[in-house]
């Protein structure tokens, strides 16, 4: 990577606007990725050896990997193996196209109810072995109203601050995120991928959607 | 069992399916295959967005190899986003990390020491290229397993794994599932003297591997090595290649 260090990211939207961010307050691995893109490929940078430090990985079957390193790496600490059964859980949507898909990494074989269009429970069906690997396949199987609660439970934490449900979409910008925030932590409800779609979720719940 | 005394088999004959028996895809991981794939591309930083890409194709077919078998096409649109050397280096790494089956090569040194013929029987339906470019083909060639294959049965064909031609042309458009490459099998195998109580079919998949052959008098294993497909008409069921030598004798 190049020794230049980038100070902004900016995104621009097709209404003209954009928003901007201190490139250093990303998150280090998303630095990264960024920073790996062909586009800011850096041939200048290339030419004088990188970093000059390198770490080279060779395999049994001769394959051979390069891992550009800081230029303060001085020695390897460790190498070792973790060996364990991961379980990953997949959520696979239909949509128009090509159906959504999801991995769910936190504690999937606990899993107990998912609502999209309705709510069910997840009812263990068979498991079907191939090599290593096993797929547990479960049965969705009707179960209440997830959702239903949820809103019940979104009325009960605006009314802890005060506010009547359908008041809090009214609010804008900041009070609004700040608001939803509040409420959020009060239903302990998170985002599992994106902080905007919880929120988004709060702003349907508050005017009788979803 | 016709033919079968205390997990005894006398046969002359045995045939072997292909996927997830003599081959198992195990090693197919997505991370090593797309992973290694993209950096020979030169394209590391696609490995995970290329890997999630696979992952819905899976989703919308329902596997991997009904993806391989009939949308091979979206495997490299979609995924490989239409790149000439991404779908070369996907041939070659399926080729490169598909497994044998545990025990299989001790096994097939077994049997062709007995002198049992082995024949390899595959549902390979449709195929592009010229005889002998198909996957199965090139396994068999890769792993050295023409040492004890030399033809290959299926669709397309029966077809000589020496010469990459096409030997008997009776079997074409026959299929394992609709029974009747096995008739044309059992006809096969008694013009050279062989009946079908003295051949043994071994596979895993009940619907294409087991039931039509045994409704045809073939004796019939079930392997479980890999997978576990569930009942089926099998005569026996092993769970690893080894157990064929406890089981096949050479008949006369």
């Amino acid at each position: 990577m190049s020794d230049r260090k980038p100070t902004t990211l900016t995104i621009e939207y097709d209404d003209g606007s954009s928003r901007s961010i201190d490139f250093s307050s990303l998150p280090g691995l998303l630095q990264f990725d960024i920073l790996r893109q062909p586009f800011t490929l850096d041939m200048d940078e290339v030419r004088a050896g990188g970093s000059g430090k390198f770490l080279v990985l060779e395999w049994e079957d001769g394959w051979r990997e390069v891992y550009g390193l800081d230029a303060s790496a001085e020695a390897i600490a460790r190498y070792y193996v973790v060996s364990r059964n991961e379980d990953i859980g997949r959520v696979a949507v239909k949509k128009e196209g090509y159906p959504e898909y999801i991995e769910i990494m936190r504690r999937p074989l606990s899993v107990r109810r998912i609502a999209l269009g309705g709510s069910y429970a997840l009812e263990a069906a068979a498991s079907r072995r191939e090599g290593k690997k096993t797929e547990h396949m479960y049965d969705l199987v009707d179960d209440g109203d997830l959702v239903a609660e949820l809103r019940e439970a979104f009325a009960a934490a605006a009314a802890e601050q005060g506010l009547e449900p359908a008041s809090v979409s009214r609010l804008t910008g900041e009070e609004l995120r700040l608001t939803l925030e509040a409420v959020r932590e009060r239903m302990k409800l998170v985002a599992g991928a994106s902080e905007q779609d919880v929120l988004a979720f709060l702003v349907s719940l508050s005017e009788g959607g979803v | 069992m016709n033919g079968v005394v205390d997990r005894i088999m006398e046969v002359k004959w045995c045939g072997f399916d292909y996927g997830q028996c003599i081959m198992e895809p195990g090693g197919l991981r997505n991370p090593l295959v797309i992973g290694d794939i993209c950096k020979l591309l030169g394209q590391p930083e696609l490995i995970a967005d290329r890997i999630h890409r696979y992952h819905v194709l899976n989703e919308t077919y329902g596997g991997y190899s009904k993806i391989k078998e009939g949308h091979r096409d979206e495997i490299y649109r979609y995924v490989l986003d239409d790149d000439a050397k991404g779908q070369e280096l996907f041939s070659a790494k399926e080729q490169e990390y598909l497994d044998t089956g545990d025990g299989l090569m001790d096994a097939l040194d077994y049997l062709q020491q007995a002198g049992i013929e082995l024949e390899v029987v595959s549902e390979m339906k449709k195929t592009l290229g010229a005889v002998g470019s198909d996957i199965v083909s090139r396994f068999l060639k890769n792993r050295g397993l023409t040492e004890y294959f030399k033809v290959l049965v299926s669709p397309q064909g029966k077809q000589s794994l020496l010469d990459d031609v096409i030997i008997d042309a009776t079997y074409v458009g026959k299929t394992k599932e609709g029974g009747d490459i096995y008739d044309v099998l059992a006809a096969d195998l008694r013009a050279r003297g062989i009946d079908t109580s003295e051949a043994v079919m071994v596979g895993d998949k009940p619907a294409t591997d087991i039931n039509p052959a045994s409704e045809r008098g073939f004796l019939t294993i079930q392997y479980k090595g890999f997978i576990d497909l569930g009942p089926s008409k099998a005569d026996l069921v092993i769970d690893h290649f080894s157990e064929l030598k406890d089981i096949l004798r050479k008949k006369g």
